[in-house]
């Protein structure tokens, strides 16, 4: 919460704010928290719901980079 | 921690779905649609939903209150205990690493009387070190199963690799402490067990006898010796189990003592 509370503050800091850009930067930092509290050595309950939860923010984050590489290709186009 | 029945991870998703939602109203009553998608009050509302979602995945169903959980993982030691007394138990357990490569550890528990050989089993009555014992599987056994199937569990034949994993099955895999500290003074290892879970009624068998915590390890004791011998490939006996609770959080302190690698004599 504290880095997606201080990218939002930035992005509106530096007038580009854009849901799509801020959701791309909010789920690399849960994949970064992800990443980090991942046990080596078990795998608790919870790391099995997070690991689906994972997957459907990845296929969130790929469906708003598709987004945005399309909407590029438009704009060249 | 539960708050009125819910965990406070169950009560963070609430929040912040319904901070989202609020924030996302908000939005739509005050922005014009084309701006939206650049609305600040949006994009706290996405962060308050993904904040939310990971709260929701970190929350584990299925809680049972602490006092209950304490007082049934001590169910059957005191009787088992006074049991193995009056058999002539007496000292401290002993953990044995397992004798093969996939076998699995045993308790030998030093007794005065002799009686019958090793069963076929594994268990009964045997010769350890030159003295007299029962050997029996530690009460920690069928959790240590349940953890390598169910949580793929490793335990690393590195001292300080070990000690993580041990601190992992505490702090997440099995939730009974909120932080595990661990200390080395030679060859005893303590553990520090902060806001242990079970002490409730860890205490009151202590309370109620406290030479049996030694001579039988109730199944949490059991469970870090079983890991230990089972990842460094040695003996280890419990020491002692003292309670602290004149800090902030409540501390059990669960000492341990490395011993040397032998194996079990089995009589004539």
């Amino acid at each position: 919460m504290v880095w997606m509370l201080t990218m939002n503050g930035l992005i509106n800091l530096s007038y580009g704010s854009e849901v799509g850009f801020f959701i791309t930067v909010a789920l690399a930092g849960f994949f970064i928290v992800l990443y980090m509290i991942y046990p080596v050595f078990s795998r608790p309950r919870y790391i099995r719901s997070l690991n689906h939860v994972a997957i459907v923010y990845a296929l969130f984050l790929g469906l708003v980079v598709v987004h945005r590489v399309l909407e590029l290709i438009t704009y060249w186009g | 921690m539960k708050v009125n029945g819910l965990s406070s991870y169950r009560l963070g998703f609430y929040f912040l779905i319904g901070f989202a939602a609020l924030l996302a109203l908000i939005a739509v009553l005050t922005e014009e649609p084309r701006w939206y998608l650049e609305s600040p009050l949006l994009m706290l509302s996405a962060s308050s939903v993904i904040g939310g979602i990971f709260l929701f995945a970190l929350d584990e169903n299925k809680v049972i209150d602490a006092r209950l959980a304490s007082r049934l993982s001590m169910q059957g030691i005191p009787a088992l205990g006074h049991t193995i007394r009056d058999l002539g138990g007496h000292g401290t357990a002993i953990f044995l690493p397992p004798a093969t490569e996939g076998g699995a550890v045993m308790q030998f528990i030093p007794t005065r009387f002799a009686g019958e050989p090793l069963q076929r089993d594994g268990g009964g009555l045997t010769y350890h070190q030159g003295s007299m014992g029962a050997l029996s599987s530690p009460l920690a056994s069928p959790i240590i199963e349940d953890l390598k199937r169910d949580n793929d569990l490793i335990l690393p034949s590195e001292y300080n690799l070990l000690m993580r994993a041990i601190c992992e099955v505490c702090e997440d895999v099995l939730s009974i402490a909120n932080r595990v500290e661990i200390r080395r003074e030679g060859d005893v290892v303590t553990f520090d067990l902060h806001n242990y879970l079970l002490r409730p009624g860890c205490a009151s068998l202590r309370e109620a006898s406290p030479g049996l915590c030694v001579l039988c390890p109730c199944s949490i004791c059991s469970l870090i010796a079983c890991m230990i011998a089972e990842g460094l490939k040695c003996e280890i006996s419990l020491d002692k189990v003292t309670q602290d609770d004149t800090g902030q959080t409540p501390i059990m302190s669960i000492s341990y003592t490395l011993k040397r690698d032998a194996r079990v004599q089995v009589p004539d």
